[in-house]
């Protein structure tokens, strides 16, 4: 009796730890997949902004040939077009790994993986497209095969074989941003030093309003400033400068604190999706990564549009 | 980003920064276009290579980001002498030279 009392308390519990186990793995899974989602979703927002800033980087260009006469012809808009279209692509793969990473969610419950399978085909699709960067010859390599791979797999309905087919591309994706990072801050850099050149130069051509910076004065009063018509008053002047020159160096560590942001958020959810496909767990589940600095960097973009 | 595409993001934005002051220096339309040509030349060698790949540790290219350095400072040193700006638009014609040539290195 005791015997069999043991051996179905056994049983039982065997049972229930099999169920906390399970119930783990798909509370780690969920989690992953909850953080994959707000990650991937920022990082599409990031490269959308990155693409913006190379279409006003073209608007510069245009803007620098109808004030100093600086020559703009189709070459050099097809240069930054095609610059454009390639951070466009990997806006594109990072939307549609958040709506694999959303439908992954889905997985981790009862309902039927079907947008799982789309979602797995579309990002196929999508990574398979990424044109390169500088040192990105191999991560290209890497996604197209792992679009491949998640297209296959997502048929498998089973998280782990689905975390284990999503870690490649989670590494492969957290590489290449890695890889063109100092690419994405360069291009951050010559738009906004392009930026300040021409502000500079108009500026200098008495050709800037600096009504705004007296504002902060006359706004609480209803005030605004009135225009000079002649020369700006050198303080004025001066001031103008300094804010050119400070505004531009906030708006370059701005970047430089999003892409870090970024590269740390991707290399982190790689990790833990690495840590769920082989361990079937996470040792923590919380995201200890930041995105805001990603988030306030592309607010930024968007307010200069 | 390695070195090669770091020197040409240098050379763009050092002519970027000082275009305006060359270009008044220019007495004549004929040298004000050399520098916009030069300019040009500077910004494409860089936009072209932004999607491409250096072997950074490739002799030639290295000799030529050595290369592009020094062209970097002479660049530096005769914006301070503007008065000769035949001399000025040669030294940015050299330096935009070796650019172009960093730029073919790029595969």
């Amino acid at each position: 009796m005791w015997h069999q009392r043991c051996s179905w308390a056994k049983g039982l519990f065997l049972a229930i730890l099999a169920l906390a186990v399970s119930c783990k793995t798909s509370d780690d899974a969920k989690a992953v997949a909850d953080q994959m989602t707000a990650a991937a979703k920022d990082l599409g927002d990031y490269y959308d902004a990155l693409a913006t800033l190379v279409d006003n980087h073209a608007r510069l260009e245009h803007l620098q040939q109808a004030t100093i006469g600086v020559p703009f012809d189709q070459q050099d808009m097809a240069q930054l077009q095609d610059v454009h279209a390639a951070l466009e692509k990997r806006a594109d793969a990072a939307h549609e790994l958040a709506n694999l990473a959303e439908a992954f969610t889905g997985l981790t419950g009862s309902t039927a993986p079907a947008d799982v399978s789309n979602s797995a085909a579309n990002l196929g699709m999508a990574l398979s497209t990424v044109p390169q960067l500088p040192g990105a010859a191999n991560a290209s390599a890497i996604l197209q095969n792992a679009g491949q791979i998640l297209t296959k797999f997502a048929q498998e309905r089973d998280e782990r074989k689905m975390a284990k087919s999503m870690e490649p591309t989670m590494s492969a994706l957290s590489q290449m941003f890695s890889q063109e990072k100092p690419a994405y801050d360069s291009i951050d850099r010559t738009y906004t030093e392009l930026a300040q050149g021409i502000a500079l130069d108009l500026l200098s051509k008495n050709q800037v309003d600096p009504g705004s910076l007296m504002d902060p004065a006359l706004k609480p009063f209803g005030l605004a400033a009135r225009t000079p018509s002649e020369q700006v008053p050198q303080g004025l002047a001066d001031y103008a400068k300094e804010q050119i020159r400070t505004r531009g160096e906030a708006d370059i560590a701005a970047h430089a604190k999003a892409s870090d942001a970024m590269d740390s958020a991707l290399k982190e959810l790689s990790k833990r999706t690495h840590e769920l496909a082989t361990g079937g767990r996470m040792p923590e589940r919380g995201f200890t990564v930041e995105l805001t600095d990603v988030e306030a960097w592309v607010k930024l973009i968007l307010s200069h549009m | 980003m390695g070195p090669s595409l770091q020197s040409l993001e240098d050379q763009y934005m050092l002519l970027t920064q000082n275009l305006s002051m060359i270009l008044a220096a220019c007495p004549t339309q004929t040298e004000r276009d050399q520098v916009m040509a030069q300019y040009v030349a500077s910004r494409r060698n860089y936009w072209s290579s932004l999607q491409k790949i250096f072997h950074d540790n490739d002799p030639t290219v290295a000799s030529l980001v050595q290369e592009m350095h020094d062209e970097q400072q002479k660049i530096k040193d005769c914006t301070k002498h503007l008065n000769d700006i035949a001399r000025v638009i040669d030294i940015i014609t050299d330096a935009v030279n070796v650019g172009a040539a960093l730029a073919g290195e790029a595969v």
